[in-house]
């Protein structure tokens, strides 16, 4: 009874995580499909743009003539027609827009496949790879306050993906190292965000003066730099712990806690902003799957602050 | 005789058609295809103490102060602009003099790239309406002499030019700034350009900023005038360089209002920093303040709030409903990197008695096709994708707008009545 309880737990937490899967990526595609692109696509365009602009060996140019300096730039085209640019534009932009949707139909039909191939799950690997590829474009952009920090930042997001496809697989080698990417994901993510915190980041300001608004608070500044600080400490606290023990209780906060900062998207924005809710969603459901998972972390604590089984959950 | 005074008119005529044509021809500017060597003899290379990278600031009373700014490669000892309402005259320098209050060394982050300061000249008590001509000096060496034209102290007869995001892009950049000063060529009542953020990629770049500035002499023209610079800070003008070359101290002067004669007030804000806390505080105050005072009351900051591309800006839950509240005139906007007027909007609706925003940054960057869907761009709205930058002519009863594209042509010509307020 007590094993068919932990497999039928199991199902669970892998269905609860497979729909976050679909959501995360529906999230991060959204912007692609109906906005100005993903990340990765606009700095393919960017680059693409400025060679066919010829710019690079008219920057090189004036480098030379004004600063005295001389750039090397790679040998490139001269300024090409800008229909033709144009065109190729729209090309790269469609191509975006294919792999976000690809992306999209993975999730959505790996979700139904795996409980019949679970070898399958090894493809959860390519939108992981996807939402990676873009945090790293959004650090190449720039743009953004701590820009630089988005792979760390997006971990849970990728790593979600990643673990989900070790734990389909159903064995207690790779339920082990789903265990670390895990816990891996959520430290790195709510490490940045905790650093992000105590730094101030003006959008993590807004969400708290928008929200207390909405409720006829006027948050003065200091009261709301003090709480970020706050928030920062502890998620800095939680981040550290996360890698360090295996805790049931500050792993169900985690999950709270990401599902809280999730939803003040669309709380301090309104409903349209949804998609930002959904792409956060992992920082509340990765948590979760460590809780469930019930693996150990580096360090064991005495019986009554950890998971009572002795033996990796075969769930 | 008949035949004779037949033949010195018609020889008249066909003169004076030739001399418009030339004088058309002249006006115009050839931007097909640029030359690098010709567009750089434009430019200053910045060597040893020549002034170079020149360019008047305006933030504050733009009918009775300036900042004249300007770098060098070399720190030097003696930064000085002369001035005066008279010229100097080709070998001389005008009366007055400001010894520059602010000298430093542009913060610079990647090696290997030479190091370059900047000098900056705080000028007041000038006065309204008047051409000022300056000559810069840096130990000894002179740039020649230019002239700007102060804003007046009352009246609206004037026309300002918006515009945003070079960023990438370095010919369309100089195609643009060259279209710039075109424009402020072609009509004297051209005074100044508000630039919308998203100068470079990356703000902390100086390599990318020095380019920035030095194509920006491009829109000097070439009588010497200059066309006063109203800055604001977009997304990718991160790190302190930005605040190096505006004279803007970093943690007070992250919002703005200029004061382009006590008629017209354009408001900058910073969509980088919160929305809410000091700067909501402050916008409430400065709107509450100016509305009845002004006839045109503008604001212009980077992430827009009804953008035609991306989403909106965290900054509209808290912006918005004050622009509602205090009957804005129009907001100019950037970063979407396209062309768009929205319909009158207020309260987050059509409403024949809100606000038009337009925008978004044509400066020389890649344009971006819009969602013309989008309810606030269609039906009365419209948008598009083309280079370009906005012409604002004021007057006491109206305020057009039109979009002047790479080409010369109008994207887009639209009339605002004052508020009767």
């Amino acid at each position: 009874m007590g094993k068919r309880n932990r497999v039928s737990e199991r199902e669970n937490t892998l269905t609860l995580a497979a729909i976050a899967a679909v959501l995360t990526v529906l999230g991060a595609a959204w912007p692609v499909l109906f906005n100005e692109g993903s990340a990765a696509g606009k700095l393919l365009v960017r680059t693409h743009e400025v060679e066919a602009a010829g710019d690079v060996d008219f920057e090189a140019a004036m480098v030379t003539e004004l600063y005295g300096e001389t750039l090397e730039v790679p040998a490139s085209d001269p300024e090409s027609n800008p229909v033709a640019t144009a065109a190729q534009v729209s090309q790269l932009q469609q191509l975006d827009r294919g792999v976000a949707i690809l992306c999209l139909a993975l999730v959505a039909g790996l979700a139904f496949a795996c409980r019949k191939w679970p070898k399958l799950a090894w493809l959860y690997l390519l939108p992981a790879l996807w939402l990676l590829a873009n945090a790293q474009a959004t650090a190449m952009n720039g743009g953004k306050a701590f820009a630089e920090l988005a792979v760390p930042a997006h971990a849970t997001r990728w790593g979600m993906l990643v673990a989900l496809a070790l734990l389909i697989l159903r064995n207690p080698q790779s339920d082990r190292i789903a265990n670390w990417v895990l816990r891996i994901a959520c430290a790195l993510t709510f490490a940045v965000h905790g650093w992000e915190s105590l730094q101030l980041n003006p959008p993590f300001q807004d969400l708290l003066y928008i929200t207390a608004g909405h409720v006829g608070i006027g948050l003065s500044e200091w009261v709301c730099h003090g709480l970020l600080r706050t928030i920062g400490v502890m998620d800095l606290a939680l981040a550290v712990s996360v890698v360090a023990v295996h805790n049931r209780r500050m792993l169900f906060w985690m999950a709270c806690w990401g599902l809280i900062t999730a939803a003040s998207r669309p709380v301090a924005m309104g409903l349209d902003a949804w998609p930002e809710f959904a792409m956060r969603l992992p920082n509340s459901v990765v948590p979760l799957l460590a809780l469930f998972l019930g693996l150990q972390a580096l360090f064991s604590l005495p019986s009554s602050t950890t998971n009572k089984q002795s033996k990796p959950a075969t769930l | 005789m008949k035949n004779n005074r037949a033949n010195w008119i018609i020889a008249s005529l066909v003169l004076s058609v030739m001399s418009m044509a030339s004088a058309v021809a002249a006006n115009d500017v050839d931007l097909a295809k640029l030359d690098v060597k010709s567009l750089v003899a434009k430019m200053t290379p910045l060597k040893g103490t020549t002034p170079a990278q020149w360019r008047v600031i305006w933030t504050e009373d733009a009918s009775r102060e300036a900042t004249i700014s300007w770098s060098t490669a070399e720190l030097g000892k003696k930064h000085v602009v002369y001035y005066g309402t008279k010229s100097g005259g080709k070998e001389g320098k005008p009366a007055l003099s400001q010894e520059c209050q602010s000298n430093g060394i542009y913060t610079i982050t990647q090696p290997k790239i030479t190091p370059a300061y900047y000098h900056h000249a705080r000028i007041k008590g000038l006065k309204p309406n008047t051409r000022y001509y300056f000559v810069l000096e840096s130990d000894g060496e002179r740039s020649r002499e230019f002239y700007f034209r102060t804003a007046p102290a009352e009246g609206t007869d004037f026309t300002l030019i918006h515009g945003g995001d070079s960023r990438s892009g370095h010919a369309n950049r100089c195609r643009m700034n060259l279209r710039i000063a075109e424009q402020a060529n072609s009509d004297s009542k051209v005074i100044a350009f508000a630039h919308g953020g998203d100068y470079i990629v990356t703000g902390s770049k100086w390599e990318q900023w020095r380019l920035w500035l030095s194509q920006h002499e491009l829109t000097t023209q070439e009588d010497g005038r200059v066309l006063p610079i109203i800055p604001t800070k977009g997304n990718h003008d991160g790190g302190k360089i930005y605040f190096e070359v505006f004279d803007l101290e970093e943690k007070t002067k992250r919002w703005h209002t200029t004061m382009l004669g006590k008629d017209v007030a354009l408001v900058t804000l910073d969509t980088n920093s919160p929305a809410g806390g000091p700067q909501e505080e402050w916008l409430e105050a400065e709107l509450k303040r100016l509305r009845p005072a002004v006839r045109w009351l503008l604001v212009q900051y980077h992430r827009p709030m009804y953008p035609a591309v991306k989403g909106p800006a965290r900054h509209a839950p808290i912006f918005c409903p004050l622009f509602d509240k205090y009957n804005v005139d129009i907001a100019l906007e950037s970063d979407g990197h396209c062309m768009k007027r929205t319909v009158p909007i207020r309260n987050g609706k059509k409403d024949p008695t809100g606000i038009i925003y337009v925008g978004e940054g044509g400066l020389g960057v890649g344009q971006r096709k819009t969602h013309a869907d989008r309810w606030y761009l269609k039906d009365g709205g419209k948008s598009g994708s083309a280079h370009h930058v906005m012409r604002l002519d004021f007057n006491p009863d109206e305020l057009r707008v039109r979009f002047i594209l790479m080409d010369g042509s109008a994207w887009d010509d639209h009339t605002i009545k004052a508020r009767d307020l």
